[in-house]
This record gives structure tokens, C-alpha cells and sequence, in this order.
């Protein structure tokens, strides 16, 4: 078998593969119509998940910064902060009971500025 | 009408407008019948899966997914468009299969192919027994009508690859056809 023989015999067989391709070719302005006809829903289907990703993002920060900067969280800080570190010898410190000078009870009223200030005198 | 010899269009310039578009769309639905064929032989002869391909890759060139810079001709830039969403197609297919299988054996009516004679099988069978590469190749030479460069350029691969893939497809063609002879 000569080479263009052997061509012509796979041309065929590809012809003969083919055969009912055209008549059963959907229309161009079918096929094309449609791809436009989903394209903008594709397109708005796009813009919609965009739009969620966004709002899902603003929503993920505010809560993280809101949590960050919560009341809540910082009182717990400043008793850990607070907190009174007591040393091996701070018991020589303390008092073992009120203090033993108490003020004597005075007879004499308090002084007041008032009109009968000089009532004693 | 020979899309080959069609000056180049580029969609991506500069002051890409309707005219350009319409322009796009009419050699496109010129070169119509000829991708359903193509798109034909990349699903593996299966029409149904053909026509979804094809109207996959109208969708990409209309939403500029896909954009023609006017490096080839138009029918092996659009080709290329068809081969690569045909793949994409397959692999989806693929997946499906594998995550669906269970309910594609539960509803084979769905599956289904379309009714095919006797004779578009046994045709059919044969190629299907070429490496897709090969067959591809063949198809774009024998039935396109395209040099095999630009069958390498529709493929992808280089103009080496694409004449050792068109060797070995004559080749295993032949021997399927004496093989075939034989019975």
C-alpha cells in the first residue's frame, strides 16, 4: 500500500466516523445563545460569592480586634497584675494587734467658728 | 471558506469593540461544524458530552476566559480552546465516577449514550483503540485538514512530539485495520 493510499484509507475511515456529526451538529445560534445566557448568571453567581467572601472577612476582623479590645478580658489582666507578691520576711511587718496609743477622750467640745465659739472663755 | 488564511484577529487589542466581536462570532459560527467535529473526537466520539464542550468553549471565548492573541489562525487557536475544556470536561467526568459511581450504577439510565448503529461502532471502536494523542493527531491531519505543526500548536506540544504521536498512530491504525481485516 502506497502512502497516499494509506491516507485516502484513513481519511475515509475518519470521514465514515463522522458521518452522522452533521446532521446531528446542534445549531450555532443555539449553542452560542446559550453559553450567553449563562453567562451572566455565572458572572452574578461570581459577584454574590465575592460579596459573602467580603462580609465573611469584615465580620472575621471586627470580631477578632472586638475581642482583643473586649472589657471583659481586662479586668482579668489587671488582677493578674495586681496581685500582691508577699515576701519570706514581710511577717516582721505586720502588727500583732491595733495600735496601743489610742487617742484619750477629750472633755472639751470640738471648736466650731460658730457665734457661741467664745461661750467658755 | 479557509480560516487559515483569515487576517489575524486580535480581541485583545486596543479598541477591541462590537465590530471585532461580531466579526469573532461570525467565523466562529462559519467554523461551527467543524468544531462540533472536533469536539466530537475529543469526547471520544460521544455527541452528547460533545455538545456541552463545545457550548463550554463559546461560553469562555463570549466571557473573554478565553481570548484570541491572533499567534495561530483562529480555527487552531479555537480548536485548542475545545481541547483543553473537552480535558477539563474528563476529569470533572472522572471524579464524578469515582465519587458517584455508587448512584451512576443505581440510575444507568442517566449514563447512557446515545443509540449509535452498528456499523458507527465497530468504526468508532477501532479508533478507540488508537492512544488519544494519536487518534488526535490523526484526526486534526486526515479530517481538519491541518498540517501537523498546527496540530502540534491545537495539541500543545511540540511539532516532534505531535510527528512521532502522528507516525505511531498510522502505525497501530494499520495494524488495527489487519487486525480487523483478519476476523
Amino acid at each position: 500500500m502506497t502512502r497516499d493510499e494509506e491516507s485516502e484509507k484513513i481519511r475515509a475511515l475518519l470521514n465514515e466516523a463522522h458521518r452522522d456529526d452533521e446532521a446531528s451538529c446542534p445549531p450555532f445560534q443555539r449553542l452560542a445563545g446559550d453559553a450567553r445566557s449563562v453567562q451572566p448568571h455565572r458572572r452574578a453567581r461570581a459577584i454574590a460569592l465575592l460579596a459573602m467572601a467580603a462580609a465573611a472577612a469584615v465580620i472575621a476582623v471586627v470580631s477578632f480586634r472586638g475581642e482583643q479590645a473586649s472589657p471583659a478580658a481586662q479586668p482579668a489582666a489587671l488582677a493578674s497584675s495586681a496581685l500582691i507578691v508577699e515576701g519570706p520576711l514581710d511577717f516582721l511587718l505586720q502588727l500583732p494587734r491595733a495600735a496601743p496609743l489610742d487617742p484619750l477622750a477629750s472633755l472639751r467640745p470640738p471648736l466650731s467658728s460658730g457665734p457661741d465659739s467664745n461661750k467658755w472663755r | 471558506m479557509d480560516f487559515l488564511a483569515i487576517p489575524l484577529i486580535s480581541a485583545k487589542a486596543e479598541g477591541c469593540g462590537v465590530e471585532r466581536a461580531a466579526t469573532l462570532e461570525h467565523e466562529l459560527a462559519s467554523l461551527h461544524p467543524k468544531s462540533f467535529g472536533w469536539a466530537v473526537a475529543c469526547c471520544r466520539y460521544d455527541r452528547a458530552e460533545a455538545e456541552e464542550v463545545l457550548q463550554t468553549s463559546y461560553l469562555k471565548v463570549f466571557s473573554g476566559k478565553a481570548r484570541f492573541d491572533g499567534k495561530s489562525g483562529l480555527k487552531t487557536w479555537f480548536f485548542g480552546v475545545i481541547r483543553r475544556t473537552a480535558a477539563e470536561s474528563r476529569r470533572r467526568n472522572l471524579l464524578r465516577s469515582v465519587f458517584l459511581g455508587r448512584m451512576a450504577r443505581l440510575h444507568p439510565d442517566d449514563a447512557a449514550a446515545p443509540p449509535e448503529t452498528a456499523r458507527d461502532l465497530a468504526v468508532r471502536s477501532l479508533l478507540r483503540k488508537l492512544a488519544r494523542r494519536q487518534r488526535e493527531v490523526l484526526e486534526l491531519v486526515f479530517y481538519q485538514d491541518l498540517s501537523i505543526e498546527e496540530a502540534a500548536a491545537v495539541m500543545a506540544i511540540s511539532l516532534g512530539s505531535a510527528r512521532v504521536h502522528y507516525q505511531r498512530g498510522k502505525q497501530n491504525l494499520r495494524q488495527v485495520l489487519d487486525a480487523g481485516g483478519r476476523r
